[in-house]
């Protein structure tokens, strides 16, 4: 079976959690486009895939109390003496970001400056938590917001292109905090979870708390968005250059000051739910009223209605939806166990996000009818069989069927 | 404090009711009905509260519904041999077969929710064979953006969009034995209860009434001895032992006869 | 009867279909004593007292205790003056007659009805624990009990008697609940003494050495 993305053809599931080998891996978002191949999640030969190997040697063989150590001289190394912002916190008033700029703060001395790339649609929950990040929580927030017409017009591209809708978001937020930083004057960008947490190969990941510029510097002449090229995308909606501005990656000459950006999750031991426990002992952060399609919690990626859709994407594109995601997550920090995620993926893989999906395709200026056929056409022939009038799984493990 | 006299006679029988959540052997606690962190063995949390004074236990399987997996019997067991004061179990009842499992199993009365809501006609069938008695509808309510109320299925996760007044009316038509009212939001954050909803609920039932959810202070459950609660369900305020059961009820019963202790 | 078996007194329990033997059987259990489950007159034959648990529905037991034909022979057991211990349902069994769902006829061990709570301030069922009003310590079922103990209830109806027996009374609902009946070798309780903690397992004891 020819798969498309050039994904591998055969699926390989990991023994230990429910992801595969067909999960891709965040590549450099700027280079992204129409008919990139892509490399997928590693499963290693004692049946487990690098997240779930990454996770055995997290609760094994690293020495946390060293680590701690590790990370408080580092921030010594960027404490303020006398007033001002000290480090950047990049967040939306998720449960993530608002841990980690209460930890800095109240734990660690620190002065974060909160900075919030928004959401594409935030929803009501997201506000609230954004909200209460600030006013409970206790932080100084600075929030963009780029202009929603615009990236209305770049998530269709995107969904069109590369059933990614949000990609151009991501394109975004991706430099914001560094933009941030050199703007202010702050040396310090602490994210959360490093990318080993998902799997990523990269051993930069695994071995550094902390990202070298190539992750967030794009010197390329050749932009991509959306999976369409710059200039493209300019004459096809008539959009000038400054339209463009929150989507243009840090260019190396831009990058005047140092700028240091680590992951608080090499430092410390990082747990889902125990960070959820935190942001609503110490931030008043609320889970979502409700559960929405695709998975079972309430309490993680809340704040923005294409979450749900993008997950959603990701089923259709590489068999892999929300509920494998965070089941996956939570077995591997030991809260349920596989046989759970199981069952978990069993109820709520692959059900279509019906709570949102009206609000992202009017956003994105696409009819249900529209939508639906640009889904299906990403259907890669090795994961999708299309057998009396429905779409039915293949290459799927026997207990999801 | 006269406002309790004139509930002494009345309610002279306010329960203190302990609450243990528990997945896959292990007591658990939540906050706002997510997260699974682990506090307790649950045998050893029955034990302790039932020598401490409690009234009765509650026992729920927060995830019998959401695995579709059978009940763990074997626990259920175990502490129904350990306690002599009623035991009640829920989470995940479905058919008169799971009640009649639960209660040969141990328990003295079932606990139900999303069973009920998803085939009201579990409350009427169970009722008749088992006795009322045995029927505790549990009904899990959220404020819906502080407009109104509304009962939520499978363990705080789903929406009925049922009216919770509507609902509670109709769980008194099947025959319910008592109604347990378990407020989402408060879940595992001691800020106390939505007191104007207990009073409305209490005015338009004639069944047993007991509370949960958000009780963090004998203040809390005070307030629902004078809104005319027949007993309050705990678990975050006894689990972390931020107070004991004897000192709950010493502290109530300074103010009035209204609950059993023992000086 | 020979001595070893007269040594061997062995505790019944009813099994109607709708009791709560379980709770009886564990109260018992703490004692060390474990009861014959009691399905048809056979066994019953073979124990010395017997314990009716009960609830829930009036009609299905009874039913049961008919077509058995445990209905009669617990009446024989009850007249060569065996001792009868009834629990809730069982208590209310022991009475003539039950006008829940309808008329039906109980054990007739003690004159009176069995009728609904009459209630226009209470909740119905009466779910919780209550002290009764007075304990005759002569009662050697009740030895070692104090007018301060609590004791669980939880029923809809409860008995008016007709006849000359001990009771004993809670207040409930403006009336007067009995609680506690006994006449000769005949015992009931309204409370549930399997589920009334300390309290109420020292009931069984007594019960055991009666």
């Amino acid at each position: 079976m020819k798969s498309l993305f050039g994904l591998p053809e055969k699926v390989v599931h990991c023994q230990g959690c429910l992801m595969t080998n067909q999960k891709p891996f965040s590549i450099n978002e700027t280079k992204n486009k129409t008919g990139s191949e892509k490399t997928g999640l590693h499963i290693h030969a004692n049946g487990l895939c690098s997240a779930c190997n990454y996770t055995k040697s997290k609760n094994t063989s690293i020495d946390w109390q060293h680590r701690e150590k590790l990370l408080v001289e580092m921030l010594s190394k960027y404490k303020k003496k006398g007033s001002g912002y000290d480090c950047i916190v990049s967040g939306s008033g998720g449960k993530d970001s608002v841990t980690i700029a209460h930890l800095l703060k109240y734990k660690y001395g620190m002065n974060p400056l909160t900075v919030t790339y928004s959401p594409l649609l935030y929803t009501d929950i997201g506000w609230k938590n954004l909200r209460s990040w600030i006013n409970i929580g206790g932080f100084d927030n600075l929030l963009f917001s780029p202009n929603g017409k615009v990236s209305g017009l770049l998530a269709r591209e995107s969904f069109e292109n590369l059933l990614h809708p949000m990609q151009p978001f991501k394109f975004g937020i991706k430099s914001f905090a560094v933009k941030m930083a050199l703007k202010y004057d702050i040396e310090l960008v602490m994210f959360g979870e490093p990318y080993a947490e998902y799997g990523s190969e990269s051993n930069e990941s695994v071995d550094s708390p902390s990202y070298s510029a190539e992750w967030y510097v794009n010197d390329s002449p050749d932009m991509y968005i959306g999976g369409t090229h710059f200039n493209t995308l300019k004459d096809k909606y008539s959009l000038s250059d400054t339209d463009l501005l929150p989507y243009k990656p840090l260019r190396s000459e831009e990058v005047v000051n140092n700028v240091d950006v680590e992951f608080l999750g090499w430092y410390l031991k990082w747990n889902p739910q125990e960070i959820y426990y935190y942001a609503s002992e110490n931030c008043g952060y609320e889970p979502d009223v409700q559960r929405t399609d695709g998975t079972y919690g309430r309490y993680s990626g809340i704040d923005d209605k294409f979450d749900w859709l993008h997950f959603y994407c990701q089923s259709i594109k590489f068999g892999i939806g929300r509920c494998r995601f965070d089941t996956s997550q939570e077995i591997r920090s030991g809260h349920i166990t596989r046989e759970e995620g199981l069952m978990l993926a069993k109820k709520y893989e692959g059900e279509i996000p019906q709570r949102y999906m009206k609000d992202c395709l009017n956003f994105m200026g696409l009819t249900e009818d529209e939508g639906q056929a640009i889904i299906d056409k990403f259907r890669s022939p090795h994961l999708w069989e299309y057998k009396n009038t429905v779409w039915k799984r293949l290459q799927e493990l026997p207990e999801l069927m | 404090m006269n406002w309790l006299n004139k509930y002494i006679k009345i309610m002279n029988n306010f329960r203190i009711i302990p609450r243990l959540e528990v997945k896959s052997g292990n007591l658990i606690k939540g906050m706002r009905m997510e997260g699974l962190r682990i506090v307790d063995n649950p045998i050893d949390r029955a034990i302790k509260y039932y020598e401490d004074g409690a009234d009765e236990i509650i026992y729920s399987d927060i995830v019998a519904s959401l695995y579709s997996r059978p009940y763990d019997l074997v626990t259920i067991s175990e502490i129904s041999r350990k306690i002599h004061i009623p035991f009640v179990v829920g989470g995940g009842i479905k058919s008169r077969d799971d009640v009649h499992r639960i209660l040969d199993a141990g328990a003295d009365r079932v606990c139900i929710n999303t069973g009920a809501i998803e085939d009201p006609d579990i409350i009427y069938d169970t009722s008749r064979e088992f006795g009322s008695q045995c029927i505790t509808i549990e009904i899990q309510a959220k404020s819906i953006y502080d407009r109104f109320w509304e009962p939520f299925i499978e363990n705080g996760r789903n929406r009925t969009n049922i009216d919770l007044f509507d609902w509670v009316n109709l769980t008194q038509e099947l025959g319910v034995g008592e109604v347990f009212l378990y407020s989402i939001d408060g879940d595992g954050m001691k800020t106390g209860l939505d007191c104007n909803l207990i009073k409305k609920i209490r005015k338009s039932i004639n069944t047993p009434f007991i509370a949960g959810g958000g009780i963090g202070s004998t203040d809390h459950i005070k307030d629902l001895i004078e809104l005319g609660c027949n007993g309050v369900v705990l678990s975050n305020i006894l689990h972390f032992d931020d107070i004991s059961i004897k000192d709950i009820k010493k502290n109530i019963k300074q103010v009035g006869d209204c609950i059993r202790v023992y000086e | 009867m020979t001595v070893l078996e007269f040594m061997n007194k062995s505790i019944g329990i009813i099994n109607s279909g709708v009791g709560n033997m379980h709770s009886v059987n564990r109260a018992l259990a703490h004692f060390n004593v474990s009861a014959k489950n009691v399905t048809n007159p056979d066994e019953l034959n073979s124990c010395d007292k017997i314990i009716i648990p009960g609830v829930g529905a009036m009609h299905s037991a009874m039913n049961f205790m008919v077509t058995s034909g445990l209905k009669k022979e617990i009446v024989e057991f009850a007249n060569d003056g065996k001792i009868i211990l009834g629990i809730c349902l069982g208590m209310q069994m022991l009475l003539t007659k039950s006008v829940e769902f309808g008329y039906c006829d109980t054990l007739n061990l003690i004159k009176g009805d069995v009728r609904k709570i009459n209630t226009k301030n209470e909740v119905i069922p009466h779910t919780g624990w209550n002290k009764i009003s007075a304990l005759g310590d002569n009662l050697s079922l009740f030895k070692d009990i104090y007018k301060e103990d609590y004791f669980y209830f939880s029923h809809s109806l409860h008995c008016i008697i007709d006849d000359d027996c001990d009771t004993n009374y809670i207040d409930y609902a403006g009336q007067k609940i009995v609680a506690t009946l006994s006449k000769d070798n005949i015992f009931g309780t309204q409370f549930h003494p399997e589920l009334s903690g300390e309290v109420g397992l020292k009931i069984y004891k007594n019960f055991i050495n009666l």
